[in-house]
């Protein structure tokens, strides 16, 4: 009896330490694992269907182009903004170029007006834009934008989801899109792994105490459990007890 | 407000539900807090290909020439190998493991492409620089246990060295999109069961686990409840220890007890040992005492013993403080 009530202080003064945690990981859990992560990631929020073309129409070679831009490497045609283009990289260069694939002219990067353009013809659902902004330093670069593909035109939406997409300077491509069912998915996994920063270091040390704790706990009421459903079967006898007094119980 | 007893139940039946998963959760957790994230890549041995051939780009035909009718997302070209390709996809997927749409033709004589397991089998080797040696590839197609999101068919390459390194590549193109290995196998069979995937989807948005997601969710609110329920409650009485005469199997004593615990407690401390199955946690309805106190008797004390038994002076040592009473019994192995 004695281990058994032990056994159920443990579990009750651990619980009392760490239980509002134990009900974040399953509030937080059960939240993420009930969104469809596509959705998540915002797949749903814009569509690429108006940007096919006809490969007959790219007239300027790619033999051409190899031959004016030798170091080029990753060279991809594709629409940019209703226009038919070639994206490389060139030795050393983090940038892409950009060239129409009808003359072989370098384009520049594009205006905030036709990314207004790209924002209003790839958007799902109907949402009329609020702000478009550059941004092209990495330390003035939201939480929810990787640095690495700066510079980059932020678009927000007026709708309830809080729709921002944000769209490559040189290529025109939405490289990320977010929205506030994201962002509470992103606060959901900090509080879960409680890395409460930016949510991206799992091996804290705050959650393996608190880990620890949660396997000692659990482990100390499945226990309880286990005593409560042996002693189901035979009422009035009692498991622990018999145990440590060798069976003899009356 | 809701019945004492019924949250010590539902938090009872829960827990018989989901307690094994819960320490599965916990414990998996803990190993991906600890893991090494390098090891558990699975690239322990996986180096960068380079593919880039030097057929003169100047004999590279127009992609306007190529035989594609339908519209078109991107035309890409790749070097597969030293062999220059135009891969032409009509869907932009924005995951690599979502089926892929695409065409590969000869950058040079602009017809259709397909690789040979003999390229494959040195792009594979080119991205691996450890000691084994590589089996013929494998065309294996999905579900694949490396990860279970994966749609498209593989080549399979195994290696025999220490950690039975795999590398996957794609049927098309030989692309390395994967290597595979006994540490990023076990990082996978924890992810399995922290997500408790056992159809291997790849992913955490099946009905089992949000079945169980919601059952932790109300034992772990149950269990909450119960834990800071007694500190709520208001305590009997002033002093912080009392005099208690206790008669246990026919031997009277005067104990003296701190007013403010639960009798259960109280006595056990005092090696008076009250019939028990739960430990003192209001469920199990057998730690009764008899008394001449007027206590008035709680909720649970109401679901547990009978209406006589209470009327009787019978109570339950775990629903009261040892404040309350100046006069108990304890009748061991007798209910």
């Amino acid at each position: 009896m004695r281990s058994l009530i032990k056994t159920r202080t443990l579990h009750k003064w651990l619980m009392r330490g760490i239980g509002i945690q134990v009900l974040i990981w399953a509030l937080t859990g059960l939240y993420m694992i009930s969104m469809d992560i596509h959705f998540i990631h915002g797949e749903t929020l814009s569509d690429d269907k108006h940007n096919r073309f006809l490969i007959q129409d790219a007239d300027y070679p790619i033999a051409a182009l190899l031959d004016a831009f030798p170091t080029a490497t990753q060279v991809t045609l594709y629409k940019r903004q209703n226009k038919l283009v070639y994206r490389f990289k060139r030795t050393n260069d983090t940038q892409w170029t950009i060239v129409d694939a009808t003359n072989g002219q370098q384009l520049s990067p594009l205006t905030s007006s036709e990314v207004r353009q790209i924002a209003t013809s790839s958007i799902t659902d109907s949402a009329n834009i609020t702000a478009v902004k550059l941004i092209d330093l990495p330390e003035a670069t939201p939480a929810e934008l990787s640095p690495r593909w700066l510079p980059v035109w932020q678009v927000t939406f007026d709708d309830l989801a809080g729709t921002t997409f944000y769209i490559q300077q040189a290529t025109g491509q939405i490289v990320t899109r977010r929205h506030n069912v994201w962002r509470a998915f992103d606060w959901m996994w900090r509080f879960h792994i409680m890395d409460y920063d930016d949510g991206e270091n799992v091996a804290n040390p705050l959650l393996l105490v608190l880990a620890v704790l949660a396997i000692v706990a659990i482990i100390s009421g499945i226990l309880l459990l286990v005593c409560r459903f042996l002693n189901f079967a035979s009422p009035g006898s009692n498991t622990l007890n018999a145990l440590n007094k060798g069976g003899h119980n009356d | 407000m809701i019945n004492p007893v019924n949250i010590t139940r539902w938090h009872k039946w829960l827990s018989a539900l989901v307690g094994i998963q819960c320490l599965i959760w916990a414990g998996t957790g803990l190993y991906f807090n600890q893991m090494d994230t390098q090891a558990a890549s699975g690239n322990q041995y996986r180096q960068p290909v380079s593919h880039r051939g030097n057929t003169p780009t100047a004999r590279f035909i127009p992609l306007s020439k190529l035989p594609v009718d339908e519209p078109v997302l991107s035309a890409e070209l790749i070097w597969v190998s030293g062999t220059p390709l135009y891969q032409v996809k009509t869907q932009e997927p924005l995951h690599q493991y979502t089926a892929q749409q695409h065409k590969l033709f000869h950058a040079v004589s602009g017809l259709p492409w397909y690789i040979q397991p003999a390229q494959v089998k040195r792009i594979a080797v080119k991205s691996y620089n450890g000691p084994g040696s590589a089996s013929a590839p494998a065309l294996t197609l999905p579900p694949f246990e490396f990860d279970g999101r994966q749609q498209n068919p593989l080549w399979k390459v195994t290696f025999n060295d220490d950690v039975n390194t795999e590398v996957y590549l794609h049927a098309d193109t030989g692309k390395v999109i994967a290597h595979s290995n006994d540490h990023s196998r076990l990082k996978h069979l924890m992810l399995t069961l922290h997500f408790m995937d056992y159809t291997n989807t790849g992913g955490f948005n099946h009905p089992l686990i949000v079945v169980f997601g919601m059952a932790t969710l109300m034992l772990a609110g149950s269990g909450l409840v119960l834990a800071y329920r007694r500190r709520l409650s208001a305590s009997p009485s002033a002093k912080a220890s009392v005099d208690v005469t206790v008669t246990y199997n026919g031997q009277r004593q005067t104990l003296t007890l701190p007013a403010k615990q639960p009798l259960f407690f109280a006595l056990t401390k005092h090696n008076i040992s009250v019939p028990t199955e739960c430990g003192g946690g209001g469920s199990c309805g057998q730690c009764v005492i008899q008394t001449t106190n007027d206590v008035l008797a709680s909720p649970t004390e109401r679901a547990l013993l009978s209406d006589a038994e209470i009327a009787s002076g019978k109570r339950l040592s775990c629903q009261h403080m040892a404040g309350e009473f100046s006069d108990v019994s304890v009748d061991y192995g007798e209910v």
